[in-house]
C-alpha cells in the first residue's frame, strides 16, 4: 500500500512556545497563594484561596501546556492542519489574561468579576476547541491519540460549560452548588479533558521517544472507552451528592482506565530499545507512582469520615488534588515538555541546515540536568503539600507552597534554557549502508 | 542508497535521510526502512526538490525518495 501525503507544516515556534513558557507561571502563582495559606484552607475545598489555587494550577499550568502540546501535535503527529494560526495567537492572549484575572478574582471572591473572567476563559476554550478540533478532524488516520484528543476536547467543552454555569449561579443563585456538583466539574475537567488527552497522546509519545518497536499497547482503545463511560457515570451520579456507599464504587470505577493505562506505560518502557531512560521516561514513572497514590487518596476522599473530618473536610481532598493534579498530570507534563519543545526548536532552527553543516541534536537543545531538577523540585513540593494536608500542618502547607514556587521557576528556567544558542555535540553520523542505482 | 532508520527516536531518521540526500546522484533513489511515517520530513523534502513515496509492507514501513525532476 502506497500513501502519498501532502506535506504538513509544523506550527511556528512563535505560536507554540508562548504556551509552554507562560504555563509554569500558573504553578508559581499557585505556590505564592499557598505559601500564604492559613488554617481556613483545611476547612473547605471550595473556599476562595483553594479555588484560586486550583484554577491557577489546572488552567494556568497544566491546561496552558496541554494547549501548546495539542497545537503542536495535531499537525505534526496526526497530520491535521490547524484552522487558523492567527486565531491560536489571539486565543493565547485571551487565555492568559482571563485565567490570571479569574485566579485573582477568585482569591478576592469578587463574584461579578469571576463571572467576567470566567466568560473570558470560556471564550478562550471555545476558540481553542474550534481550532484544535478542526485539526483533529482533518487528521488522516484513526488512532488512539486522535480519538483521545477528540474526546478530551469534548470533555473540555463540558467542563468549561459547567464552570461557567457554576460561576453564574454564584451570582444569580439559580441553584445550590453542592460538593457533588463541584466534584463533577472538577473530575470532568481533570480526568476528562486533561487525563484522557494526556493518556491518549502518551500512546504516541512514549513509544516514539523511548524507541519501542517490539511491544504494542494492549489497552489503548479500551482505556478511552472505559474512561469516558466511567466519567459519565461518575459525574452524573456524584452530582446528586450520594453517600459514601455510592461514592466509593464510583471512585474505584474512575480508577480502572488510568490503571490500565499505567500497565501499558510500564510495558512500553520495559520493552524499549533505548538503553537509558531520559527525563520523559523518568517523569512517566513518577507520574504512575502519583497516580496510584491519587487513587488511594481518592478512595479515602470518597469514604468521607474519618478521612475527611467535619471541621477540616478539605484536608484529604487537598492531598488527593495534589497527588492527582500536581503529581500525576504535572509530572507527565514536565517530562513531555522537555521533549516536545526541544524538538520544535530543533525543527525550526536547525532542520534547514541538516546535511549542509553539523547541527545540534535534540538532546543538545535541553539540559537533562535542569529537567531532572525541575521534576524533582515539583515532586518534592507536591509531596509536601499532600503530607501537610493529611497531617493538618499549616506551616508545612505554606512550605509546600514555597516549594511549588521554586518548582515552577525551575520548570520555567529549564524551558527558557532551550532557547539559548546551541552547538553540535557530535560529528554527523555516516548513514549509508549500501548503494543501489536505479 | 538504503538506510535502516528503525529503532531511532525523532528526529534522527530525518537527520539521516537529509544527510544522505546530499550525496544522492541523479537517477538514484534513497530507500529507508522506517518505524513510522515522517510527517515533518515531507515539507523539507519538498523544499529541497525531492519527491517521495511512503509504503506499508510486510516488513513494516518504507520511504523512497528521489529528485523531483525525475
Amino acid at each position: 500500500m502506497t500513501a502519498r501525503v501532502a506535506p504538513t507544516q509544523s506550527p511556528p515556534l512563535g505560536l507554540i512556545a508562548p504556551f509552554f513558557l507562560a504555563a509554569p507561571l500558573g504553578l508559581v502563582a499557585a505556590g505564592l497563594l499557598l505559601a500564604n495559606a492559613g488554617h481556613l484552607s483545611f476547612q473547605a475545598i471550595n473556599l476562595p484561596r483553594n479555588v484560586a489555587i486550583t484554577h491557577a494550577v489546572v488552567l494556568g499550568w497544566i491546561t496552558t501546556t496541554m494547549m501548546g502540546a495539542l497545537y503542536q501535535m495535531a499537525p505534526a503527529v496526526l497530520s491535521g492542519r490547524l484552522w487558523s494560526e492567527r486565531l491560536a495567537r489571539v486565543q493565547f492572549v485571551i487565555h492568559v489574561l482571563s485565567v490570571s484575572f479569574f485566579v485573582w478574582s477568585a482569591w478576592q471572591w469578587d463574584v461579578p468579576l469571576m463571572g467576567i473572567a470566567g466568560s473570558g476563559i470560556f471564550v478562550s476554550l471555545v476558540l481553542f476547541m474550534a481550532n484544535a478540533g478542526v485539526a483533529v478532524a482533518r487528521a488522516r488516520s484513526r488512532s488512539v491519540p486522535r480519538a483521545a484528543a477528540a474526546l478530551g476536547l469534548a470533555w473540555l467543552a463540558i467542563a468549561g460549560g459547567l464552570g461557567l454555569t457554576w460561576v453564574g449561579t454564584l451570582e444569580h443563585l439559580w441553584f445550590p452548588i453542592t460538593m457533588g456538583r463541584l466534584s463533577a466539574h472538577a473530575h470532568v475537567g481533570l480526568v476528562g479533558w486533561l487525563g484522557i488527552t494526556l493518556m491518549g497522546l502518551s500512546y504516541q509519545l512514549v513509544p516514539m521517544f523511548n524507541v519501542v518497536t517490539r511491544v504494542r499497547p494492549r489497552f489503548g482503545t479500551p482505556v478511552l472507552i472505559i474512561m469516558s463511560l466511567a466519567l459519565t457515570t461518575f459525574a452524573a451520579v456524584v452530582a446528586t451528592d450520594p453517600g459514601p456507599a455510592v461514592r466509593l464504587p464510583l471512585a474505584l470505577l474512575l480508577a480502572v482506565a488510568p490503571l490500565l493505562w499505567g500497565v501499558d506505560v510500564v510495558r512500553l518502557l520495559l520493552g524499549r530499545s533505548k538503553r537509558r531512560l531520559d527525563i520523559q521516561g523518568h517523569s512517566m514513572l513518577v507520574a504512575l507512582v502519583w497516580l496510584v497514590l491519587a487513587v488511594l487518596l481518592g478512595a479515602g476522599a470518597a469514604l468521607g469520615t474519618p478521612f475527611t473530618p467535619g471541621d477540616e473536610s478539605a484536608r484529604w481532598l487537598l492531598a488527593y488534588a495534589a497527588a492527582g493534579i500536581g503529581g500525576w498530570l504535572g509530572s507527565a507534563l514536565i517530562g513531555n515538555s522537555f521533549k516536545i519543545l526541544p524538538f520544535l526548536i530543533w525543527y525550526h532552527r536547525y532542520r534547514p541546515r541538516v546535511g549542509l553543516e553539523a547541527v545540534p541534536v535534540v538532546s543538545d537543545i535541553y539540559s537533562e540536568r535542569l529537567a531532572t531538577v525541575a521534576l524533582a523540585g515539583v515532586s518534592l513540593a507536591v509531596a509536601t503539600v499532600a503530607v501537610s494536608a493529611l497531617v493538618g500542618s499549616v506551616p508545612a502547607l505554606q512550605a509546600g507552597g514555597a516549594l511549588l514556587v521554586v518548582g515552577g521557576l525551575l520548570h520555567l528556567v529549564g524551558l527558557v534554557h532551550m532557547f539559548l544558542p546551541k552547538h553540535a555535540s557530535r560529528a554527523p553520523q555516516p548513514a549509508l549502508s549500501k548503494r543501489i542505482t536505479v | 542508497m538504503e538506510l535502516d532508520n528503525r529503532g531511532l527516536q525523532p528526529p534522527e531518521p530525518m537527520v539521516r535521510i537529509l544527510a544522505a540526500l546530499k550525496d544522492l546522484a541523479d537517477g538514484d533513489e534513497l530507500f529507508a526502512h522506517m518505524d513510522r511515517e515522517p510527517m515533518l520530513l515531507y515539507p523539507e523534502l519538498e523544499r529541497r526538490g525531492f519527491t517521495w513515496d511512503f509504503a506499508e509492507g510486510a516488513d513494516g514501513y518504507s520511504l523512497t525518495v528521489r529528485r523531483a525532476s525525475e
